[in-house]
């Protein structure tokens, strides 16, 4: 036992030493540009495939305990929480079949969650163990919704004063407000030609990295870019990612992370790859997308460069600042692992 | 003992080796303007990418890292060409290849008219098939004009009546859009000799039994012999009814055309 034990410790040392210097690529590679540089890991997951399956990974979060909460549309466990080292903690979850948008809000110390689900036609706010709290129907207040089917909510964002904002992403494109107890307030974006309107609004988060001056920012994936409005929604700028299908923006520190699913010239083909925007949105990274370029302080058209994800859908930033990749149709793969590289 | 541990060092290793090289890389982007061009056609191709190169093809052979690698943009200027890129890198697997057909003007068009096509894809005025603009897979591109009807007809009038024996016609393939190529194309001439119009040729088209990513179609149609003309009718005949195992299955399929040349 002791004899066949010295064999295979001497033999990966000789392996590491015959093997690096012609193959100086780590095992775990290394992604991205600038100062966001990190190591994959695709094998953070600690779920069994046979009890705890997914199907499309949709979005993920951190919550106050540091846990880390992916929503799937897999109706066996529509929320798997996981600790941060890939340990299944708890799952909780079978009726959101259309389960897409996650997002976390401290309400007054305790941790909630609303989920958009696309086949419901709801979003729905629960504890963070799963009891439904409120659900909001179609806006029909709006009066631009005859019937449920016509709104397919992707995404939620909550102000620091409890408002709820609902990106109507696979709908009408509208983004609809709420006061905390779910009552209607005021609706923009919706489809059009003007600078305000919105082309699949996938995605929307509160941006408060100057506190004093909060807003928000909008996901118009097919016009590959972010849309900036008030809390009240008037239109503010654009910020252009060309070739990019941007999913949610998720603000972490000083930094916008978001998933792109594919690119535009490669529509249906495993294009994906996460990118990383600075506070003034100058993209600093790529993760498995291609080097950022400006040229006359125009944003190059971004790519993927390597096969390193399939179709990004979400990006999760921990405590830590390791980041956390969430797939759409990609073999029902569970989310990876990113950590970053000083 | 010695032996079983060399080999077993081989096999380890290599196994390593192969987990260097576990990732693909990604194909290259792209870039020019239009895949139709006047007198030529200039690509540039991207790939921003630490230790990979780009190779590349244009005489139709498939792409290796034996092909030529790129440094500057390349100058198109033959009828047909279909330049075909890799990726490749020592620590990468190669790219799939990526693959675009460039199309050199043909005989000046005079005119054309078409059937109506669906009022949400009607082009981009009447010059939207021969204007040198397209090759984009974005099926909403004005440049693009777009059918859910059984026959489609388009009348292509010459500037003068020349020697005429191909005619290249160019698709949108997006199964998942239930665009498709036609079932039948059919080209006839005007012969000035008999005042009627001829068959000049026609071809077939069956569906692909697997649902591909959305491609352009450039189709060639060439006669058999050389005929002079000054008008030219192009019969498209469509999917009226989409088999089960398609997207839009047991409706209508679209045809989508953005181009057409006479050679």
């Amino acid at each position: 036992m002791q004899r066949k034990s010295f064999i295979r410790n001497s033999s990966l040392g000789a392996i590491g030493f015959l093997s690096q210097p012609s193959f100086p690529f780590p095992e775990d590679p290394l992604l991205g540009h600038n100062n966001k540089r990190y190591r994959l890991d695709t094998k953070w997951s600690k779920a069994d495939v046979a009890t705890n399956p997914v199907n499309d990974c949709h979005e993920m979060v951190q919550d106050s305990k540091g846990r880390i909460i992916l929503l799937t549309n897999e109706v066996k466990n529509n929320v798997i929480i996981y600790d941060k080292a890939g340990k299944l903690l708890t799952t909780w979850g079978h009726e959101y079949p259309g389960a897409h948008g996650l997002t976390l809000f401290n309400e007054n110390g305790t941790d909630v969650l609303f989920i958009c689900d696309n086949s419901r036609h709801q979003v729905i706010k629960t504890t963070i163990d799963g009891t439904v709290l409120l659900v909001l129907d179609y806006p029909k207040e709006t009066g631009q919704y005859t019937k449920a089917s016509e709104y397919v909510p992707t995404e939620t964002a909550i102000a620091p004063n409890g408002d709820i904002y609902v990106a109507d992403g696979y709908g009408k494109d509208f983004i609809i407000q709420y006061d905390a107890k779910g009552r209607y307030i005021n609706h923009f974006g919706g489809k059009g030609t003007e600078a305000k309107h919105l082309s699949n609004a996938h995605g929307i988060c509160v941006d408060q990295r100057d506190p004093l001056h909060p807003y928000l920012i909008v996901t118009s994936r097919l016009q590959n870019a972010f849309k900036r409005f008030t809390l009240n929604g008037v239109y503010i700028d654009t910020i252009p990612l060309p070739g990019a299908w941007v999913c949610r923006p998720v603000i972490k520190g000083d930094y916008l992370y978001a998933a792109v699913l594919q690119t535009n010239t490669l529509q249906g083909k495993q294009s994906g790859f996460v990118t990383i925007l600075d506070k003034k949105f100058t993209v600093v990274s790529n993760l498995g997308g291609s080097q950022p370029q400006y040229v006359d302080h125009k944003l190059d058209e971004m790519y993927q460069t390597a096969k390193y994800f399939q179709y990004p859908h979400d990006v999760c930033i921990d405590d830590e600042e390791n980041l956390y990749v969430a797939q759409w149709n990609s073999g029902k793969v569970y989310p990876y692992k990113l950590s970053p590289v000083i | 003992m010695r032996t079983l541990l060399i080999i077993f060092i081989a096999l380890v290793s290599c196994q390593i080796c192969l987990g260097q090289k576990s990732v693909q890389l990604a194909p290259a982007l792209l870039k020019y303007s239009s895949v139709f061009f006047k007198d030529a056609a200039k690509v540039e191709i991207k790939f921003a990418q630490e230790g990979a190169n780009i190779y590349y093809t244009l005489d139709g052979q498939l792409p290796t890292e034996k092909s030529t690698t790129y440094k500057k943009p390349i100058k198109i200027n033959k009828n047909l060409t279909t330049l075909q890129v890799i990726t490749s890198g020592p620590t990468f697997f190669p790219s799939e290849i990526i693959s675009t057909t460039f199309i050199k003007d043909g005989l000046p068009i005079l005119s054309e008219q078409h059937s109506a096509p669906n009022e949400k894809y009607q082009g981009n005025g009447p010059l939207t098939l021969f204007d040198n603009e397209g090759g984009i897979l974005n099926m909403k591109s004005p440049s693009w004009i777009g059918y859910q009807q059984d026959t489609i007809e388009i009348l292509v009038e010459l500037k003068s009546s020349k020697k005429v024996n191909s005619v290249l016609i160019d698709f949108l393939q997006d199964y998942k859009n239930w665009v498709f190529l036609p079932q039948l194309i059919r080209v006839d001439y005007f012969n000035a000799d008999t005042k009627k119009f001829e068959s000049l040729v026609e071809n077939s088209f069956e569906l692909n039994k697997t649902i591909s990513a959305p491609e352009c179609k450039p189709i060639m149609l060439t006669a058999l012999s050389n005929i002079v003309t000054n008008q030219l009718k192009i019969k498209l005949y469509g999917i009226k009814n989409l088999p089960d195992w398609l997207p839009g299955k047991r409706r209508h399929g679209w045809i989508f055309i953005d181009e057409i040349k006479v050679y």
